[in-house]
């Protein structure tokens, strides 16, 4: 999946109108520096030791936004094993992560969904691939989830 | 309730969308006083944070899903800037359109 790789790269290379807004405007948003050595050096660890990372609002038992529980319910609907499989980031709890996150990420919004280092994208994002079954084979390819006996003849 | 009236930051989103992806449809539902009472929306008395747009273009052509919600990001920079908080996307292309009635 090519969209998945380009993320990290994306993020290093700002369009242009981007960088000239930059430069204009006073600290306020993700598009400006919040980024701390620490808080880049956590989210690093975070998405290289864990499979599955989710920066969310509130925690897994008690997500704090919509979006947040939306991406909750879909892991769990899949079969994602919430307590052992999943590492999550309550972003309410710690300012510098809520910035840092989408200034790493390139992408103004949380919840944000890493699987294997790698951003997957928010709930939309989440959803349509749970809809489409992207997202069932991505988390079968990284071991996140068993393969259904009876949809797997591999297994 | 949102009010029928459109309010500004809904304006430029529908400014900087047509702008940019000249859509054959563009639709911009203020959801924002469903997410008002919620933690992060305290102190905040913006009645344009939350919002949900379903946008039919050719621009979309050829691009993942992910490029298509980066694309709308980047526009919206801006907005962001100006207490935009959420938004909930769904991008397509006139074909996919087209496909999905058929079905």
């Amino acid at each position: 999946m090519n969209f998945l790789r380009s993320a990290s790269s994306l993020a290093l290379r700002p369009s242009s109108h981007i960088l000239t807004r930059r430069a204009a405007l006073p600290a306020t948003s993700f598009a400006v520096r919040h980024l701390s050595d620490s808080t880049k050096k956590t989210i690093e660890d975070a998405i290289t030791q864990n499979k599955l990372v989710v920066f969310m609002k509130g925690t897994p038992q008690a997500p704090q936004c919509g979006f947040s529980r939306a991406v909750m319910q879909i892991l769990t609907v899949q079969g994602v094993d919430m307590d052992g499989a999943l590492k999550s980031f309550n972003i309410l709890a710690d300012e510098d992560l809520r910035n840092g996150i989408k200034e790493y990420s390139s992408w103004p919004t949380i919840p944000q969904v890493y699987i294997n280092g790698e951003f997957v994208g928010g709930c939309d994002i989440m959803l349509n691939m749970h809809q489409s079954g992207d997202l069932e084979k991505l988390l079968l390819k990284e071991g996140l989830i068993e393969p259904e006996a009876e949809e797997s003849p591999r297994a | 309730m949102a009010s029928q009236q459109e309010g500004p930051l809904t304006t430029s989103i529908r400014t900087t969308l047509t702008e940019l992806l000249k859509p054959e449809a563009l639709e911009i539902i203020n959801d924002s006083a469903k997410h008002a009472h919620h933690s992060a929306m305290r102190g905040v008395d913006s009645k344009e944070t939350h919002f949900r747009v379903n946008i039919v273009s050719e621009a979309f052509a050829g691009k993942s899903t992910m490029q298509r919600h980066r694309l709308i990001y980047g526009a919206l920079n801006k907005d962001f800037e100006a207490g935009l908080h959420a938004l909930s996307l769904n991008t397509k292309t006139p074909t996919e359109v087209a496909k999905a009635s058929e079905a």
